[in-house]
């Protein structure tokens, strides 16, 4: 679906901030795009949603370069979350959702109340204009706005940001039914348990370089050390106990009483992020 | 406490810097010094041109600036535009032709005229009481409408649209948890304003009245424009503060540009009577500056007394508005 | 064209208070200035006399006031501050015997200040009316020369308030992030000029019909020149509110650019109306502001002036000259 060769691209002449990228993202895959702020990750996404002219090395999208497919077909077929809830505030959602539909053939369009229902909205809202809306909500009628069009290939920036526990939930549940039918979702997150959880592989980008890619599992696993805590309860004393995996298989190299628990040390995906890029994701 | 002050000072003046305040009334203090000099003193209204068409001379008694003209056309030509006279004395009895010009007293007025084109007899001028010529009342005049308008409409949108920055960068909120007195916060801005509306009043009147002229009214200017700044100051401080956004700000303006400054105008400037206008606070305030331009007498103690409780209340409204912004969230 | 599409843009519009005022305010001038119908705008034309009670006989007031209106005053120090008064051009009457003295302040326009100097001798020579024929012709247009003004003025604020329209549409736009949006919208760069276009031309031509409707009183043949007049400027108004929209990089400087074309778009037509005469390079020269050929064509209509070909000319040459000057800017930033 997206391919990216030896990406590179320069805001004025001194600064770089893409240094030759290279990944590629399948069809019906959830990609995320991991990188703290500066790291290049917006940029990117602007290039391949063709916001972005000028840049160096290849990109294409669909099969085809990307400077050839930026037409009114191509805005067809992608859907774009942006960072921030942009719509019209003095306009309902429904007015909103309506308004951006008109620019897609009718026949790809879904119904906006339909859509809003999908995702909880409140019905009472409906009709009254977006400035009267909490940000989870607006975040609501701004997911609904990527997926009116049904489109083949979904940027999502930062999908979760303001949405309650229970509001996060129902996004993660859309987008995996989203790839179900087929759709394409290019992730960009801050936040690691999103990525973990919904992404079928990630791309670290630190600098404008991408430093690991691979599916969250396969990271975690080859950076991880194979060791697990125990605790255990000794002589009436609650004690802690670091040992390999494999030791698990017989039986333990210490006295107890009783297990208390077993932890596995695998390191989350920030733990594998800093360890990369020796810094922290914000 | 001194300090703190201090640095409100800084800040204000750094901010009305890169709002390009200053630029802005450095610009429009060239602009209205070139209307003045270049177009406002000249303007007049010349008394209504008398053509006469006498092919047989026969008219003794014609005054010298009545203008000759050598046919019928010609004299029919020269009055059509409803404000010059013709006198036809082609067949004996002088006709005069007026091209009405739809006010029937004008008419008369320049019938009147005409008749005293046509006799020998001299007037008495008339007495002149007056301390002003005519171009130096046009300078007067025009310049206390200038800055009475610089003073009430942009000076007010400069001191709000500096407002609204720190409103949208949300410092305001900030000045809420330091040190910092509330009336200080206000206190600040208000002595810049007025420092800047100050000036730039000195500079507009020396530019446009003279040095002589400009010095001998500035006392009684600077005082009208001290009292106009505040006010317009204080009252843009608190629309600023308490209004949402600028764009609902704008439309307040729009509405007070139109609505209030535009019959000030109406009243202060032509001989259309409203007798409403007394009622009108903005009226006593422009009239008090042109009276200080025409260093007529200064206003009654109500009038001062009116503009200081004008500035407190304002000043409490200001301190009412901050105080709403920083327990603002948001 | 994208219909639904405009007719949401046009939703907006009708929910911005600063547009809908910007609408209103036109008409709600057209109907003041209905209303101010009856009253005299040109009492200030005529001369206006100050006497002092029990001074000047009957006879002698009421001549006075067939040449101009008379304030009578209780004393003569009232009548000298009435007179001195700069807001006034105010002379004062007197009687000196059979005759009169005239009292002028010395800062009066040069009609004033002669009608003062000759005043006593019109006083003299007042009963040789007789003496002379008289042919008064009919005015040759209406006789209040402000209330066309006035109107035309009402008409130019209201087309040329088009570009606030689309100007406020494009700066909310870029205040909500929707210009993000736009970017990545299946829409192409002529459609999107093309509803902007059309959200301020359509709130331009709107405004200004309701004005006219309520302000003009206009013959069968007329009707079709203004209707030209307000289109043509309508789109010029929209293509300039394309440009606000574009330079300006937020609300509060977008508001700013409007008041200074308001200003620049209003005040030159009527100086140059009023000071250059027609035919010469200053009038000339004025055609470069597209709002002077509005100004003069509408001042043509309201005078019954029929010959309305070089302002609709340089009106067309307008429209062709901003957009070209548009699609050439939109491309040099593009690239």
């Amino acid at each position: 679906m997206i391919g990216v060769k030896n990406l590179t691209f320069s805001y004025g002449k001194d600064k770089q901030v893409l240094h030759g990228l290279n990944f590629t993202v399948n069809d019906g895959e959830i990609f995320g795009f991991l990188g703290p702020n500066g790291s290049g990750k917006s940029t990117t996404q602007k290039i391949l949603t063709g916001i972005l002219k000028g840049h160096g090395g290849t990109v294409s999208l669909f099969g085809q370069d990307i400077t050839a497919v930026r037409t009114q077909d191509f805005f067809q077929q992608i859907g774009v979350l942006f960072e921030f809830p942009y719509l019209y505030a003095n306009l309902s959602a429904i007015d909103n959702l309506k308004y951006f539909s008109s620019f897609y053939p009718k026949e790809q369009v879904q119904k906006p109340e339909e859509l809003l229902e999908r995702l909880e909205f409140k019905q009472d809202f409906l009709k009254k204009p977006v400035s009267s809306y909490s940000k989870g909500m607006r975040q609501r009628v701004s997911m609904a706005r990527a997926l009116i069009s049904n489109p083949r290939l979904l940027f999502l920036d930062e999908p979760i940001s303001g949405l309650d526990p229970s509001g996060a939930v129902l996004f993660r549940k859309i987008i995996q039914e989203e790839r179900k039918k087929g759709t394409t979702v290019f992730v960009t997150t801050h936040n690691m348990t999103d990525a973990d959880l919904l992404c079928d592989r990630v791309a670290f980008i630190s600098n404008g370089n991408i430093v690991a890619l691979d599916s969250p599992k396969n990271l975690k696993e080859r950076n991880s050390n194979r060791h697990v805590t125990v605790e255990y309860l000794f002589q009436g004393k609650q004690e802690m106990r670091s040992i390999e995996a494999s030791e698990l298989a017989g039986i333990l190299p210490f006295p107890y009483d009783e297990i208390v628990s077993i932890h596995s040390q695998e390191p989350t995906l920030e733990d594998i992020f800093i360890q990369y890029t020796g810094r922290g994701l914000d | 406490m001194r300090g703190s002050f201090f640095a409100l000072l800084k800040k204000d003046f750094r901010l009305m810097v890169s709002s390009k305040f200053f630029l802005l009334a450095i610009g429009s203090l060239i602009l209205y010094s070139c209307y003045i000099n270049l177009v406002y003193v000249k303007v007049d209204q010349e008394i209504f041109p008398v053509y006469l068409y006498d092919p047989e001379q026969v008219q003794e008694n014609i005054s010298a600036d009545v203008i000759s003209v050598y046919s019928p056309e010609e004299l029919q030509n020269a009055c059509e535009d409803g404000y010059s006279i013709g006198i036809d004395a082609s067949k004996g009895t002088p006709r005069i032709i007026i091209a009405s010009c739809g006010i029937s007293r004008l008419d008369e007025m320049r019938h009147s005229y005409a008749l005293s084109k046509l006799s020998s007899g001299n007037s008495r001028k008339a007495k002149i009481i007056g301390p002003n010529d005519k171009e130096m009342k046009n300078r007067r005049e025009i310049t206390a409408e200038f800055l009475f308008f610089e003073l009430a409409a942009v000076g007010f949108l400069g001191l709000a649209s500096m407002l609204f920055k720190e409103k949208q960068m949300g410092v305001i909120r900030v000045h809420a948890v330091l040190s910092v007195q509330k009336g200080a916060f206000i206190l600040s801005k208000l002595i810049l304003i007025l420092f800047a509306d100050l000036l730039f009043a000195a500079l507009l009147t020396l530019c446009n009245l003279g040095v002589s002229a400009g010095v001998e009214v500035l006392p009684k200017v600077l005082v009208q424009a001290g009292i106009l700044s505040m006010i317009m100051a204080m009252a843009g401080f608190f629309f600023s503060i308490t209004l949402p956004d600028f764009k609902q700000f704008s439309l307040l303006y729009l509405v007070l540009a139109v609505f209030i400054t535009t019959p000030v105008f109406l009243a202060g400037q032509t001989g259309v009577e409203m007798s409403w206008i007394k009622f009108h606070p903005m009226y006593h305030l422009f009239a008090a500056m042109k009276n200080a331009y025409f260093q007529a007498p200064v206003k009654n103690g109500f009038y001062y007394a009116g503009c200081l409780m004008s500035i407190f209340l304002l000043f409490l409204l200001a301190r009412y508005g901050l105080d709403r912004e920083m327990k603002r969230e948001g | 064209m994208n219909w639904i599409g405009l007719k949401f843009q046009l939703k907006t519009i009708r929910r911005d208070k600063l547009c809908i005022l910007t609408f209103l305010l036109p008409i709600i001038v057209g109907i003041a200035i209905n209303l101010l119908g009856d009253m005299n705008l040109t009492s200030t034309a005529e001369p206006s006399f100050g006497i002092v009670q029990n001074d000047l006989t009957k006879e002698t007031i009421s001549w006075l006031q067939e040449t101009g209106s008379v304030t009578v005053y209780d004393s003569t120090d009232a009548l000298d501050i009435a007179i001195i008064d700069p807001s006034t051009q105010l002379l004062g009457v007197l009687s000196l015997g059979n005759e009169i003295r005239v009292l002028r302040s010395g800062d009066e326009l040069q009609m004033y200040a002669v009608i003062a100097d000759t005043l006593p001798l019109l006083y003299a020579v007042r009963n040789h009316a007789g003496k002379y024929e008289q042919t008064l012709l009919p005015p040759k247009n209406s006789n209040d020369i402000l209330k066309p003004l006035l109107i035309v003025i009402t008409m130019i604020t209201a087309m040329f308030m088009g570009c606030t329209f689309n100007a406020m549409n494009i700066l909310s736009e870029k205040e909500d992030g929707i210009v993000f949006i736009n970017e990545i919208l299946p829409m192409t760069g002529t459609q999107y000029v093309k509803q902007k276009i059309a959200v301020g031309f359509l709130g331009g031509v709107l405004s200004t019909v309701i004005t006219a409707f309520v302000c003009m009183r206009l013959s069968v043949t007329q009707i079709l020149p203004v209707l030209l007049f307000i289109i043509l400027s309508s789109f010029i108004a929209s293509l300039i509110g394309l440009f606000i929209g574009r330079s300006a990089n937020g609300l509060m400087a977008g508001i700013m650019y409007i008041k200074i074309i308001m200003i620049l778009f209003i005040a030159p037509p009527i100086l140059f109306y009023l000071a250059a005469p027609a035919g010469g390079i200053l009038h000339t020269l004025s055609y470069a502001f597209p709002s002077s050929a509005t100004f003069y064509g509408l001042m043509g209509i309201l005078n019954g002036n029929g010959a309305l070909g070089t302002e609709i000319i340089v009106l067309i040459a307008h429209c062709f000259l901003w957009f070209l000057l548009y699609i050439m800017t939109s491309k040099r930033i593009q690239s």
